[in-house]
């Protein structure tokens, strides 16, 4: 089961990425980590983010109180193709290296490392800055335009440790499991021994990819824990129920494994049914007090791509030439490729077709002393209309 | 009776009129492609616009545009000609209704950049003028004086500049004034005002470095001009360098040190302005700007 989620999630990625040629990036739950900030402080977020990405990462978040990181055992890209690659090696009989547990444990505190240097230097700059060295995005990109020849090399990288050691990056250097980790702790479901039967052998905790002492502990409640049921799977005491998987040993039984596929799958659904019906604007921006008397106007707009764009979109709806409009504007915009959605909220009386106006026509800019065109086409309007 | 006779004559009478209309058609038929053929294209249309627009046939030129545009629908630099030149005729009309002075001045600056950057100097002089008239600004002053330079009437461009008062005199001017003397033959008095001048240079306007290596070219100071151009085109934004080379080639102020070495090499200097690179894609790729991505207007 576990390997069909996590073909199930690395095909409709690569598809969305390769076959649809989507922006995946809008998806990424870590660039709801790093979106925050600027929509928190302005209403508007990093680069070409969208409020998926608060959905996603919101999700993300449930399915680790509930399952603690099963985000990184069935969902993950990197975490899949780490698994898959060290399962092939060892397929062919080459054994992990084992980690002793305080290199392991030191190890672990470099993700914090990453996540707070990568959500400083981005807040600081508003903007994706090492998203051309993320091993992710040189898979969901397409090779972007800002992507470097170190993401590839990281993620080369990382490929190659994985298949000398478990889940290197899912345990050591990832950022988002630093956001996962202390959600994680107070995660529901936990792999259950029965230490009275139990004849420790320690199976289970050489069978655990993420180095948890899992012969050691009655109950599974580190923060790591993947629930890839790898421990329960090699378990020799198998036909004892030994091992389970389920809520707190107090609470009652054992779960069915199913009930990972459930709620990764209804709660992933959740999320991007969520960004359909509820999308938020990824950018807002106000000119002047609100009145009481407004028209809504609604357009699709070409050339709106991302977060710079839509900053080009408000100054040109600011202009102040004989094509200005009136005071109050507020514009909701969704930037992204192909026609985009705006809505522009402005003063009573003002009709669409000069919104249309202020936007597409060109505009003197009086700073630079020169002509500016305007990249933006509106859906509708005939671009080469006589004057 | 020669049947056979009278029965090819007849034939041949009846067949004779639909022969001659199926032969018209034909010809008619071979000869629509060769009209086809002397239809304008899009690039024809083009330069048939700017042409027109070089002339001040403003509404024929906007008909030649439209027509490019139309023609190459895929062509971005025809639709954006089209595109601006539209608004600088509805801008020409707006202004011919506008009473608000200061909306005026604001769109008459508009048009004269326009008239200016694409050499409709007799046009950017009329709004020149009146520009001074309302408002005898050293910005005003300062447009006037460099269509005047630009139609060559250098004595009016340094009349202009000389009434300047002076809390309105800037650096700028006094280059433009020192360029209309050094056209006017009194090339010591340019040096000197050259000289006087470069000392007290200051700003980043690659127009205002631009004037300044015309002025020094003028004045016979060849190294100290193409020192002038270097900052010019250092300042200048990498998407209107070529812009600039274009103007240097034509610009006769530099004839006297065209063919120096300093002058050429000055022509290959790069850029330090860091420009908005829009990739236009989903990120901001390498923009230098991409974090501040904010116009601000003053």
């Amino acid at each position: 089961m576990r390997t069909l989620l996590q073909a199930t999630f690395l095909g409709v990625t690569l598809i969305g990425v390769f076959v649809v040629a989507g922006n995946a990036e809008r998806w990424c739950p870590f660039g709801g980590v790093e979106a925050m900030y600027t929509y928190v402080t302005e209403g508007n977020l990093t680069c070409s983010l969208a409020i998926s990405n608060f959905y996603m990462l919101g999700a993300v978040v449930l399915i680790t109180l509930l399952l603690r990181r099963a985000f990184c055992g069935y969902m993950c890209p990197v975490g899949t193709l780490s698994d898959w690659l060290r399962r092939l090696t060892g397929r062919v009989g080459v054994k992990p290296i084992a980690v002793p547990r305080y290199l392991d444990r030191s190890l672990s505190l470099l993700k914090y490392v990453v996540f707070g240097v990568v959500i400083y230097f981005t807040y600081a700059a508003a903007e994706l800055i090492f998203r051309g060295f993320d091993p992710c995005y040189a898979i969901i990109s397409r090779h972007g335009d800002d992507i470097t020849v170190w993401a590839y090399v990281i993620l080369g990288g990382l490929l190659l440790g994985s298949m000398l050691v478990t889940m290197p990056f899912c345990r050591w250097l990832c950022p988002l499991a630093a956001v996962l980790n202390p959600v994680s702790r107070l995660g529901l479901a936990r792999i259950r021994r029965d230490t009275e039967v139990c004849k420790p052998c320690g199976r289970c905790t050489r069978a655990c990819p993420m180095g948890i002492p899992v012969a050691e502990v009655a109950e599974v409640t580190h923060a790591r824990c993947i629930a890839c049921m790898s421990c329960l799977d090699t378990c020799p005491q198998h036909d004892a129920s030994v091992m389970s998987w389920g809520p707190p040993s107090r609470w009652g039984g054992a779960w069915h494994r199913g009930v990972i596929a459930v709620v990764v799958l209804v709660v992933t659904t959740g999320a991007v049914a969520m960004a359909y019906v509820a999308p938020l604007p990824s950018f807002v921006a106000t000119r002047g007090e609100l009145r009481a008397d407004t028209t809504v106007i609604d357009l699709r707009v070409s050339g709106l791509t991302c977060r710079g764009r839509a900053n080009l979109l408000m100054y040109y709806l600011e202009r102040d030439d004989d094509l200005q409009l009136p005071e109050y504007i507020h514009l909701e915009a969704w930037p992204g490729p192909g026609a985009a959605r705006v809505r522009v909220t402005v003063d009573s009386g003002t009709d669409k077709a000069a919104v249309e106006e202020a936007i597409t026509e060109p505009y003197y800019d009086r700073v630079e002393g020169r002509w500016r065109l305007s990249p933006f086409e509106v859906e509708g309007r005939e671009r080469l209309a006589a004057p | 009776m020669n049947t056979h006779h009278r029965f090819g004559r007849g034939r041949y009478r009846r067949a004779r009129t639909p022969l001659a209309v199926i032969l018209i058609a034909g010809m008619l038929f071979m000869a629509v492609p060769t009209l086809g053929s002397t239809r304008e294209t899009p690039q024809q249309a083009f330069e048939r616009g700017n042409l027109l627009l070089r002339q001040g046939d403003f509404d024929g030129a906007l008909g030649a545009l439209r027509a490019a545009a139309r023609g190459a629908k895929s062509n971005e630099t025809y639709a954006q000609a089209y595109a601006l030149l539209r608004r600088i005729v509805k801008l020409r009309t707006s202004l011919q209704r506008e009473t608000n002075r200061a909306k005026w001045m604001q769109g008459a600056a508009a048009l004269r950049a326009y008239y200016f950057e694409h050499g409709l100097f007799a046009e950017a002089l009329a709004i020149d003028t009146k520009r001074f008239q309302h408002d005898p600004s050293s910005e005003s002053a300062t447009d006037l004086a460099a269509t005047h330079l630009a139609l060559n009437q250098n004595a009016k461009a340094e009349s202009v500049l000389a009434q300047l008062p002076g809390e309105r005199r800037t650096l700028h001017t006094s280059i433009l004034r020192g360029l209309a003397i050094a056209r006017l033959g009194r090339v010591e008095q340019a040096r000197s005002l050259a000289r006087v001048l470069a000392e007290h240079m200051t700003g980043t306007d690659p127009a205002v470095h631009y004037d300044l290596a015309r002025l020094h070219a003028l004045a016979g100071e060849r190294e100290t001009a193409a020192a002038a151009l270097v900052r010019t085109f250092e300042q200048t934004p990498p998407s209107r360098a070529a812009a600039l080379k274009e103007h240097i080639a034509q610009c006769t102020d530099f004839n006297a040190i065209r063919g120096d070495a300093a002058f050429r090499t000055a022509l290959t200097t790069a850029s330090k302005v860091k420009e908005s690179g829009c990739s236009s894609g989903t990120d901001c790729g390498k923009c230098p700007s991409r974090s501040k991505c904010k116009k601000t207007k003053s």
